[in-house]
């Protein structure tokens, strides 16, 4: 007969949290003022180049306002609030690396939370992580997009093609199907 | 019923398959495990005398929470005895602290892990080494400390490594980094003296550390000890100089720490004098590296025309540890998140030592 012992389990139990929704989207970005907040990898610099310009040229974008942070860090306060105040929508990125996701989906769940829709961007390498941390600040459905990895160390021509590459999921992000490239 | 609020399974008695188990779910840290039985955690328990249904805090980036039962659980599967869990907790709730900024040392690509320094009578008690070896293995309490810590961080933050860990290479102190303070041959002060402390308190201090390096010189030179302490710390590669605030370590031998004191250093002086002369030019750091830096403000940059390692010669933590049959001192880099932060350990109960 076999013998068994009772084991307590030493993992997390029972749920965290409140779950919310992302923020409302709207119809179109025509005439409107889109943000973009960049973590100062290269690599998103390139892309900020080549998402103002569609913004802009495809999607009918009054202007771009682009913020810069330092990738171990959130924004300022004063930069979210300004961004708060302008913006239809803001592009966040990019989680390429283990904290800056962090930094990048907390700049992008303060957005949500205060009516912003946001499209956050992750190399793939950082998805699992984009997508336990979403779930733990609660918000159902958090839209992310994700780029090839490693992007960094690639050629600017290959990042801008990439950057082209997600243009199709960053629209899906802010205007509409909440479902990740 | 078992009493606690954990869940309880119902597993064979059979200690290789239950390490199997836990391995498999990803709940260990690679290494087998004791058995958390009932009855272990239950005797674990005996060590604290604090609430175990006290919650530490919520441990990122899952939010599990870390009650004093569920650490008690993970101390146990790390195979300590109860006089060291008052360690651990203390431990846990300097890095649950928002300011030591756990949440971005759990998924960080860096080499990051939590380093425990522990000073006053809980020393004893515990059976923390604090001389000969205290950076190495053969001692339990040492390494179950930091052993427990990781598994709280795996199995409540969900830290594990190669998913929400990514750390790019990890390193060695992660498995588990605790050391005791030689205050016995220290020529110094207590190092938690220093930060604010009563000799007489129990204190953990816990800094997040990206690795550790030998310092070693046998001169009995006072000026030669200084050069090579600067030597080994004037490099433009470390996570030090990309972060004007962190707190790195170093765990000075104790025949070190006399040299320094008889040629008239205490603390404050040598880490003045290691602040002083251990930069940079800023032409040495990569340009991401100086954009990094850059971010904390531009007055944070440089000093006198060089990159100090740290910004404040406070921030440089002086310890001391080890023993005195050689002339071996460690450095420990730190940068970017888990800055030190120090609290006195309660709820040590009364009669219960390392035995």
């Amino acid at each position: 007969m076999s013998v068994s012992v009772p084991v307590l389990v030493p993992w997390a139990e029972g749920e965290v949290g409140l779950v919310e929704d992302p923020a409302p989207r709207p119809a179109s970005l025509s005439g409107a003022v889109v943000g973009i907040v960049d973590n100062g990898w290269h690599c998103m610099h390139v892309i900020v180049d080549v998402l103002t310009e569609v913004l802009v040229d495809r999607f009918g974008a009054s202007e771009v306002v682009v913020k810069h942070t330092s990738g171990s860090l959130t924004m300022t306060a004063a930069d979210r609030a300004d961004l708060q105040q302008r913006c239809a929508a803001v592009i966040v990125g990019i989680g390429a690396c283990g904290s800056c996701t962090r930094w990048v989906l907390k700049d992008a769940v303060e957005l949500e939370r205060a009516g912003i829709p946001t499209a956050s961007l992750y190399t793939r390498a950082f998805d699992v992580l984009a997508v336990a941390l979403a779930k733990t600040e609660g918000i159902v459905g958090l839209p992310r997009v994700l780029l090839p990895h490693p992007l960094n160390s690639l050629p600017d021509d290959d990042i801008r093609e990439a950057a082209l590459a997600s243009v199709d999921g960053v629209a899906a992000a802010l205007l509409g199907s909440l479902v990740a490239s | 019923m078992s009493g606690f609020a954990s869940s309880v399974i119902s597993l064979p008695d059979d200690a290789e398959a239950v390490g199997e188990f836990f391995l498999s779910r990803g709940n260990t840290d690679g290494l087998p495990i004791v058995v958390p039985t009932v009855e272990r955690v239950e005797r674990m328990l005996t060590g604290i005398d604090r609430d175990p249904a006290l919650s530490l805090g919520r441990v990122p980036p899952l939010m599990g929470d870390a009650t004093i039962e569920k650490v008690a659980i993970n101390a146990v599967m790390a195979g300590c005895t109860p006089a060291v869990l008052p360690v651990v907790v203390t431990a846990l709730e300097c890095m649950l602290e928002t300011q030591w900024e756990l949440e971005a040392v759990q998924p960080t690509t860096m080499a990051l892990g939590p380093m425990v320094v522990v000073n006053g009578p809980v020393r004893g008690l515990a059976a923390v080494q604090c001389g000969g070896g205290s950076l190495g293995s053969g001692h339990r309490a040492n390494l179950t400390i930091g052993r427990a810590i990781r598994l709280a961080l795996i199995n409540l933050g969900g830290a594990v490594a190669g998913d929400i860990d990514r750390s790019t290479q990890g390193f060695p102190g992660k498995v588990s980094f605790a050391w005791g303070e030689n205050e016995e041959e220290s020529a110094w002060e207590p190092f938690h003296v220093s930060r604010g402390f009563e000799a007489d308190e129990s204190v953990v201090t816990v800094v997040a550390v990206s690795s550790s390096t030998n310092v070693s010189d046998s001169t009995d030179d006072p000026t030669d000890l200084l050069r090579t302490w600067t030597g080994g710390l004037t490099n433009p590669s470390t996570a030090n100089v990309i972060d004007p605030h962190s707190t790195p370590v170093l765990a000075v031998n104790p025949l070190h720490s006399r040299i320094l004191a008889d040629a008239g250093y205490d603390r404050r002086r040598f880490q003045e004098h290691i602040w002083r002369h251990s930069r940079v030019p800023e032409e040495a750091l990569s340009a991401r590296r100086a954009h990094l830096r850059r971010a904390y403000g531009e007055e944070y940059f440089l000093v006198d025309g060089m990159v100090p390692f740290t910004n404040d010669p406070g921030n440089i933590l002086v310890a001391v540890t080890g023993g005195m049959q050689g002339n071996h001192s460690t450095y420990m880099q730190n940068g970017l998140y888990g800055r030190a932060i120090s609290k006195r350990v309660t709820g040590i109960a009364a009669g219960v030592t390392a035995s």
